[in-house]
Formats: structure tokens, C-alpha cells, sequence
């Protein structure tokens, strides 16, 4: 069993072995390489088959789980040793800081949303874009001109909502843990991560930067903290049956054949430091 | 967005390529301004990029 670990508090070698991996997948030419989740997370971005899988919907957290499961379980096959780690943005709030230092993550764009300059995903040749709904082959980002990271006040006020979601189980649910992690409800902890960082991470091919993976591993822990508090069974997951169009607790989450029940308790494949 | 000009809702503005993470409310109030918005951000967010053609990437 996996365990996932802060950025902050990665060694160098864990660094290292964690860039590596993301980098072999990206240049595996078979398979679920990396451009294989960017793609993926483009098809399910909006509606498939009638429904919203990964957002706008309650089976954000759970699609998202399942996704962040595939992609480390991905990077395992290149290096067994890497567990995904988490950017802890209510602490970790500098874009000088982890993970955005030169030895992992690397830092911002230049001149406002350009390109990244320091390594190890700095340009075209190091870290190249393949699929993406603009023209840049290199990552670029464009830190803190936009948006607000959440506080840890603001993290707190979650773990307090007891009920999973509400109808309509979408971006107006007036209620519901999800929707204010997710970013329609105050404090909004998930979206205004994504345009904070800017650059791709404020896009539809947001995966494109390695740095995704780690925000959604804590909007993951953080999901991991309230069932902590709440429960990890079938019962605390929102809506329970008998919605159309909307994932039910024991709907398949399309692409990965499982139903977002089986997601749910996960403490048997990793959990968290 | 078939908008009646006597309407008082607030819409939302996206281009899911571009600011599915910030959407940009829009109505005849006080956000009567909301396209404006959405396209400084548009430009801010492409700068010297143009779209692909996965922009328009179908659903399936």
C-alpha cells in the first residue's frame, strides 16, 4: 500500500524518482502514456454519453480519484517506488516554494503567462506539449496573476458539511460537500487553484502540467479528511439512485469500468502522511 | 444566449477551453460588463498562442 506524501516533505531522491517516472510515461509509446490522461481528461471534461463524469457534477471527486489512481499506478510501472504526492496549497504558498522548485516542478512562465524557465519541464526539448487546445509545445504558467489559494480556514470549513451533494448535482447545487471543493460554492477550493497557476493548469488540457496531479492529489486527501470525519461507505456518496444523468453510487465511471462505490474506502491502495 | 433584454438572470459566460476554471457571470445589472471581461481574459490567457483544433474537441 501506497502512501502519499506532502511535497514539502519529499527528499531529493523522491524528487528525482518522481520526475522520472512522469517523464518515462511521457515518452512511453504504448499504452496509457502520459498524453494518454491529458487527452482523456479533454474527452471527459464536458458531457459524454449524457453525462458529466469528471466535473460539474457529484462524481467529480470520485472520477477524479479513480484518474489520479490510473496515472500513479502508471508511473509504478516505471518506477514501483513512487507514491503521487500532494501540493498542500494552504501552507505551501509561495511560487518560489515547493513544489515549484527548480528540482521538481520548476517555477513560473515568463512575462506573464509565457513559458516555464526552470527545469525540469522548461521548454519544448525537456517537456513538450503534444496535446492541447493552444499552440504552445512548452509548458507555461502564470502564477498568482489570477485567482487566490484557498486557507486553511478555508479547508476547514468544509470537513463540516455533512452532506456529500445536493440536486440539481451540478455546478447551482446550493449545498453539499462537493460543490465547494469543487468551485461553484464558496470557498471554492478547486477551481481558483487551477487559475492561480495559470498558464495550462487554466485550461481544458490542464494535465499538461505535472503540477495538476499534485492539486488534485489534496483536493483527494482532503476528500480522504471529510470521509475520515463523515464515513468512507456507499451511504455518505450523493445521489444514491435514481437520478438520470447523473453518476449514481453504482454507476460505472466512464472511461475506467468501476462503479464510484468501489472508489469510495480506498485506504486499502494508499493513504495519506 | 438567447437573453430577453427585459431579463434579470445572471448567465454564465465560459469558453470551456479557456476559463472552464473562472467562469464570468453576465446580465443586464451589474455584470452587464461580463463579455468585456470574458474577452480580456480570453486574450490575457491565449497571449501570442493561437487555438488548435482541439479547442473545439468533440465529446463523445
Amino acid at each position: 500500500m501506497g502512501t502519499r506524501k506532502s511535497v514539502a516533505a519529499l527528499t531529493a531522491t523522491e524528487k528525482a524518482d518522481f520526475v522520472a517516472a512522469v517523464k518515462a510515461l511521457k515518452a512511453q509509446s504504448s499504452g496509457r502514456n502520459y498524453d494518454w490522461f491529458v487527452r482523456t481528461h479533454m474527452d471527459y471534461f464536458s458531457t459524454v454519453s449524457s453525462h458529466n463524469y469528471a466535473h460539474q457534477s457529484s462524481s467529480f471527486l470520485p472520477w477524479h480519484r479513480q484518474y489520479l489512481l490510473e496515472l500513479e499506478n502508471a508511473l509504478k510501472a516505471h518506477n514501483p517506488a513512487v507514491d503521487l504526492p500532494y501540493w498542500n496549497w494552504t501552507a505551501n504558498r509561495s511560487t518560489t516554494g515547493p513544489p515549484f522548485t527548480s528540482d521538481f516542478m520548476g517555477g513560473n512562465g515568463s512575462g506573464g503567462n509565457g513559458p516555464v524557465t526552470t527545469a525540469p519541464f522548461a521548454g519544448s526539448t525537456r517537456w513538450r506539449i503534444n496535446v492541447s487546445a493552444t499552440s504552445s509545445t512548452s509548458l507555461r504558467r502564470a502564477m498568482a496573476l489570477r485567482g487566490s489559494l484557498p486557507t486553511t480556514s478555508d479547508a476547514d470549513s468544509v470537513m463540516g458539511v455533512s452532506s456529500y451533494d445536493a440536486s440539481p448535482w451540478n455546478s447551482s447545487s446550493s449545498s453539499g460537500l462537493r460543490n465547494r471543493v469543487e468551485g461553484g460554492l464558496a470557498p471554492n477550493l478547486h477551481n481558483r487553484i487551477h487559475v492561480w497557476v495559470g498558464g495550462h493548469m487554466a485550461q481544458i488540457d490542464s494535465p499538461n502540467d505535472p503540477v495538476f496531479f499534485l492539486h488534485h492529489c489534496n483536493v483527494d486527501r482532503l476528500y480522504h479528511l471529510w470521509q475520515a470525519r463523515w464515513g468512507f461507505g456507499a451511504d455518505r456518496y450523493l445521489p444514491g439512485g435514481g437520478v438520470a444523468n447523473v453518476v449514481d453510487v453504482n454507476e460505472t465511471l466512464v472511461p475506467f469500468g468501476v462503479t464510484v462505490a468501489s472508489t469510495l474506502d480506498h485506504r486499502g491502495l494508499y493513504t495519506y502522511a | 444566449m438567447p437573453v430577453a433584454t427585459d431579463s434579470t438572470a445572471t448567465y454564465t459566460a465560459v469558453i470551456s477551453t479557456l476559463n472552464h476554471f473562472d467562469p464570468i457571470p453576465l446580465d443586464e445589472g451589474r455584470h452587464r460588463d461580463g463579455l468585456k471581461k470574458l474577452a480580456k481574459l480570453a486574450v490575457d490567457q491565449l497571449g501570442d498562442q493561437e487555438l488548435t483544433h482541439h479547442a473545439d474537441h468533440s465529446h463523445k
